[in-house]
């Protein structure tokens, strides 16, 4: 067991390295840096050779790298070309705005999934079933910052309820503000993510149905609720859990468009313009925590799956 | 009840072939250039004239809608194409060979999956000049290893079967054995992995295109009409409304045609396994 | 049946969240804050290294000028100096300091801390943009280039601290524009000196401006979101009328309008869509502002190429006369911006309003076509992605060319990319804003040695009047050679000029006393109020 977790982080770890050559690549295969003259802005030319060398740009790319991550190594992730200050504090500083926002649409995403899902499984083939199917199909077609743009469209200026842009009104952070700031990119996250869990639930639920116990449990005249809650949902709670664990990732880019369809002073619009405007520091550690994040939630449902092999606990 | 899932089969079947001929003959049914400006006409609310309106520099929307169904239909045809071939060719190298080769395959499909699409497709986006052939291969180059571990997975069960080791005794070489008897065996899951690779590269190309790192303007595609649209919200609905709609009824109906594969070759199966796309 | 209410309630309950946010507590306003719009967010609050549109904007409201410009003439006008003077020699300027300015902290803002910003702005170590303005003073390059200490100190031969309120900078000779150049904030030496200059640019202090002698004090940065600041009693043109400030980062212009419309913005500086002015118009509670801008938007000719047409005169005169200016005006920008045709604008006392290009046909820039031998060749066109007004001036421009034989190919690249091609010369045309001095001095854009020249634009004889403007300061002469100069130029055609858009602002109407300045938006906003607001109308 040990041995396979110790395997299983040594991969990672050259998965890692690959991520970070890649980006590295990716990053300096074209000429400019982010000061680049700017024909709108006035620079001094030598001025910004200076800029360079205090910020060792001017090295051959080989050098830049092992500089990069000699430092990543000492815990240094460097410094963002464009705000100079150090990017885990500049992360930092906007990770509350983005988990305000995907921790309630991943929660509400995965209840709504969860009920839907089970009452649809219990109705297999049933009308509510079928449109379910059909509505998560629909769902999954939707593009997300189409229905940001249709929403705000709709909910702020057709019939002007709800903010469309930010997270609150400046001085105003009363709870209801930021709620109704809410309101919108939380729809539309939800909107794609709840299309996908649902699927994932009826799927387990109809397997757990399948099982023996249960057909024992109603034999036994249990009434459908009891049973639901008491033996199908507990059952089914570990594959749900991992699916939602391996969806962590695609939560964040989810928020990341939905950030920057509504303005949302979070980590995922800096992301976006970081990376646009060639902040090569951000670029770096944004990318490496990404995959590292991606990596650690298969990770966890690598162990949930050990914890639980769904065909074990059904086929047997 | 199975005639009704059929229902669903065909109609994404029949849609999609209503697109192709729509993005094919494009000329024939737009009813402008879709290029044509006109200065005095921009914002026009949809009528007889503009079934659809016009945008701000006074194009006709519908004209455009149709001619980008040509852009999103070739992305998403071409890159699936992209991330078929390059996923089965490594796939099955890894899972017929095995050895270093599956290691070094392995890694690397390992590596593309844990790399975040989304910001590969930003960052390649931001730093190249954004070409067509660039958005199918940011796209490709992100959903091949989907495919290669489906086909590395599949060739390394039918390879234990008998019929394998009996044609190589009968002194078949690799490559016979390989893209003969093997491939071919493979075919079910491919397809279902390819009807789902389509929508999902419609929708990532759109949304490069709202980023503005897709196909560049003027080249109408559904992504560019949705990013100049966001700056005309209060003035007309109709801009925003309809090359979204033409998204989402592409998308759909190839979602429609996947699950009608994949209820008919393997009703059981859990669904979705394919990739998701970048923008849920 | 009991089974499928409990599902009901389940979704009811995971909705009330959702609606919860409908129920929106009545909004207590504040009566005497301002709300902003800014369509960019502040990098830094550092004004000597902010390098973009919104750090600057951000840093007007935070920090004073050593000098400003009237808003109508560009003429200099007294800020923190308050006097200055040239004296016989015609190189020493004398400036003298109002007297008992502060800085927030209580310390008094003094001639050190002018000849402190001085020494950082000419240090070697300075990454920022202003160096090119100080290397007329007497001994600031020799200072820059020796970069003895790291840290801004150290004498320039050109400045002598005289007292406390006087200090005097000695020109190496005769440059005309040079008081205009002078219109950036002073440093607190005594929060600074203490600082390396290559770690100014990222300095916690500098960045948070923890001591300021601005208009404003900053009270709140929340990044990304809004900067929130208040009136500063201290100000040394007077206590702002209007207590606190929220510069809202809004970047979607029509989530500003709806923001606008619901009451929770008053201001929407600059960039009001031209489309939208006619509407806002309407509204009795939104009143409109203009003013001219030191901005005009062109068509770059590369001409680096070898072999390119582009190389020949009669090419480029022929590709300036293939877009109607005029109609661009007004069907496009619906009349708010002025048609340009050389690079003198409006606001310069040396504008010549009867200047103008000969109108060409397309048939006389066919025959310029044929002249020089390209009856038919292909150029590239590119313009930044998302600027829907430089999509249509190339869309038209490709419609014109095509009639006299042009190919033009167009490609809208994102912002970095777009860049990028520029410096590479991956172009044959390019359509770009450019800024203009508040100094009619062409010397940056057009001097074959300016530093701003990036089309390789060199004429000796205008090299020659361009020097020759600087080294006069009777305007009446200065105005005579600018024109002169203008005509050179544009015989030339190193570019085509296209027009000078107006900004465009949109404010609540209880906004008083707001008059942008074509540099600055809060020019005198320590003179703006919220009339009305204190009878909680």
């Amino acid at each position: 067991m040990i041995r396979l977790l110790l395997n299983r982080l040594w991969q990672t770890a050259i998965v890692l390295f690959g991520v970070s050559v890649i980006t590295f690549i990716i990053m300096h295969s074209a000429p400019g840096h982010p000061l680049q003259a700017n024909p709108e802005l006035r620079l001094d030319p030598t001025a910004v050779e200076r800029w360079l060398e205090l910020r060792e740009l001017d090295e051959p790319l080989p050098a830049q790298y092992i500089g990069w991550l000699s430092r990543m190594f000492r815990g240094d992730f460097g410094k963002s070309l464009i705000y100079n200050r150090p990017v885990p504090e500049l992360a930092l500083e906007r990770l509350p705005a983005t988990l305000l926002l995907t921790v309630p649409a991943f929660l509400l995403a995965l209840g709504l999934a969860i009920s839907c899902g089970t009452w649809a499984a219990l109705r297999q083939g049933g009308f509510v079933d079928r449109l379910l199917g059909l509505a998560t199909l629909a769902g999954l077609s939707l593009p997300s910052f189409w229905l940001g743009i249709i929403l705000m469209m709709l909910f702020s200026y057709g019939y002007p309820w709800l903010p469309a842009s930010g997270m609150r009104t400046a001085e105003n952070s009363s709870v209801s503000d930021i709620l109704a700031h809410l309101v919108l990119p939380v729809t539309m996250l939800v909107a794609g993510s709840f299309s996908y869990y649902v699927r994932y639930v009826r799927y387990t639920v109809l397997a757990v149905l399948s099982q023996d116990f249960i057909r024992i449990a109603r034999a036994r005249g249990f009434t459908e609720l009891y049973i639901v809650f008491r033996h199908v949902l507990p059952n089914a709670s570990l594959p749900i859990v991992t699916v939602a664990a391996l969806s962590l990732p695609q939560l964040f880019t989810g928020a990341l468009v939905a950030e920057y369809v509504f303005s949302w002073p979070g980590i995922g619009r800096w992301i976006v313009t970081s990376t646009l405007a060639r902040d090569y520091p951000v670029i770096m550690a944004v990318n490496l925590s990404a995959a590292a994040l991606v990596a650690f939630s298969n990770f966890l449902a690598d162990l949930l799956f050990l914890l639980i092999d769904p065909r074990l606990r059904f086929k047997a | 009840m199975k005639r009704q899932q059929g229902a669903e089969l065909y109609l994404g079947i029949a849609l999609i072939l209503l697109l192709t001929v729509l993005a094919v003959f494009s000329p024939l049914f737009a009813n402008y250039d879709p290029h044509q400006t006109d200065a005095k006409r921009w914002l026009q609310s949809p009528g007889e004239e503009h079934f659809f309106g016009t945008d701000r520099l006074g194009r006709d929307i519908y004209s455009r809608v149709v001619y980008g169904a040509r852009v999103s239909l070739a992305v998403g045809f071409l890159a699936m194409l992209f991330s078929i071939t390059v996923g089965t060719a490594l796939g099955a190298l890894a899972g017929y060979f095995g050895g270093f080769a599956d290691q070094l395959i392995m890694r690397l499909t390992d590596i593309v999956l844990v790399y975040p699409a989304m910001l590969l497709a930003l960052t390649l986006a931001a730093i190249f000049e954004p070409a067509i052939w660039l958005v199918v291969l940011v796209i490709g180059a992100t959903g091949w290893p989907a495919v290669a571990r489906l086909v590395r997975g599949e060739i390394l069960r039918l390879k234990s079967l008998e019929f394998a080791a009996a044609s190589r005794m009968l002194g078949a070489s690799h490559w016979r054995v390989l893209l003969i008897h093997l491939l071919p065996n493979a075919f079910g899951p491919i397809l279902v992995a390819a009807t789902v690779a389509v929508p999902a590269a419609i929708l990532t190309e759109a949304g490069l295109g709202y980023f503005g790192l897709g196909i560049q303007p003027p080249i109408p595609t559904w992504g560019n009409m949705l990013r100049e649209a966001q700056n005309y919200i209060r003035h007309a609905w109709w801009y925003a409304t309809f090359p979204g709609a033409a998204i989402f009824i592409t998308v759909f109906a190839f979602h429609l045609m996947g699950e009608g594969f994949r209820q008919r070759l393997d009703p059981d199966s859990q669904p979705g396994r394919g990739r998701r796309a970048y923008y849920h | 049946m009991r089974r499928s209410m409990v599902f009901v309630l389940m979704i009811i309950g995971f909705s009330f969240l959702l609606l919860n946010g409908c129920q929106k507590g009545q909004e207590e306003t504040n009566l005497q804050v301002l709300h902003v719009a800014a369509p960019a967010s502040p990098i830094t609050l550092n004004p000597l290294f902010a390098r973009d549109a919104g750090s600057l904007e951000a840093a007007a409201l935070l920090h004073p000028q050593l000098l400003g410009t009237n808003p109508d003439t560009l003429e200099v006008e007294p800020r923190l100096f308050a006097s200055f003077e040239l004296q016989a020699d015609n190189l020493t300027y004398l400036f003298r300091l109002q007297e008992g300015l502060l800085w927030s902290d209580g310390t008094p803002l003094t001639a050190d801390d002018v000849a402190f910003t001085l020494l950082l702005i000419s240090h070697g170590d300075y990454t920022g943009w202003l160096y090119p303005l100080l290397r007329f003073v007497d001994g600031a390059e020799e200072y820059r280039n020796k970069r003895l200490s790291p840290y801004a100190q150290g004498e320039i031969s050109g400045i002598r601290v005289i007292d406390e309120h006087t200090i005097a900078i000695r020109l190496k000779q005769l440059h005309a524009p040079f008081l205009s150049y002078l219109t950036f904030p002073p440093l607190p030496a005594h929060k600074l000196q203490n600082v390396k200059v290559a770690e100014m640019e990222g300095h916690p202090s500098l960045r948070n401006v923890l001591v300021g002698a601005g208009p404003y004090l900053l009270a709140a940065w929340k990044p990304d979101e809004y900067l929130h600041v208040r009136a500063n009693p201290d100000y040394h043109l007077g206590k702002p009328k209007i207590a606190e400030i929220y510069y809202r980062f809004i970047p979607n212009i029509e989530a500003q309008v709806i923001e606008l419309l619901a009451g929770k913005l008053d201001l929407l500086p600059t960039a009001v869509k031209v489309e939208d002015v006619e509407m806002l118009a309407a509204d009795r509670q939104i009143s409109i502002h203009k003013n001219e801008r030191l901005v005009y938007d062109y068509i770059a000719i590369n001409q680096k190429e070898e072999g390119s047409p582009l190389k020949d005169k009669r090419v480029r005169q022929a590709l300036a006369m293939l877009l109607d200016k005029d109609e661009l005006v007004t069907n496009l920008l619906l009349g708010n911006a002025e048609v340009l045709h050389g690079p003198l604008l409006p606001l310069h006392f040396a504008f010549d309003r009867e200047f103008s290009q000969e109108k060409g046909s397309l048939p006389a820039a066919r025959q310029l076509l044929l002249q020089a031998g390209h009856p038919q060749f292909q150029l590239k066109l590119i313009f930044n992605s998302g600027n829907i007004i430089r999509e249509n001036v190339a869309l038209l421009f490709k419609e014109q060319a095509a009639q006299v034989g042009i190919d033009v190919q167009i490609h809208a690249l994102e912002w970095e990319a777009f860049l990028a091609a520029l410096t590479n010369g991956d172009y044959d045309l390019a359509i770009l804003g450019r800024s203009a001095d508040a100094d009619p001095d062409l010397s940056f854009h057009w001097h074959s040695q300016g530093a701003g020249n990036r089309t390789g634009y060199a004429n000796e004889k205008v090299d020659r009047l361009l020097e020759e403007g600087v080294a006069v300061l009777d305007k009446e002469r200065r105005s005579e050679l600018y024109r002169q100069i203008q005509e050179l130029i544009v015989a030339d055609a190193p570019i085509i000029w296209l027009y000078t858009r107006q900004a465009i602002h949109a404010a609540s109407a209880d906004l008083q006393g707001f008059a942008a300045h074509p540099e600055s938006l809060f020019y005198n906003v320590h003179l703006w109020s919220l009339a009305g607001r204190e009878d909680g109308l």
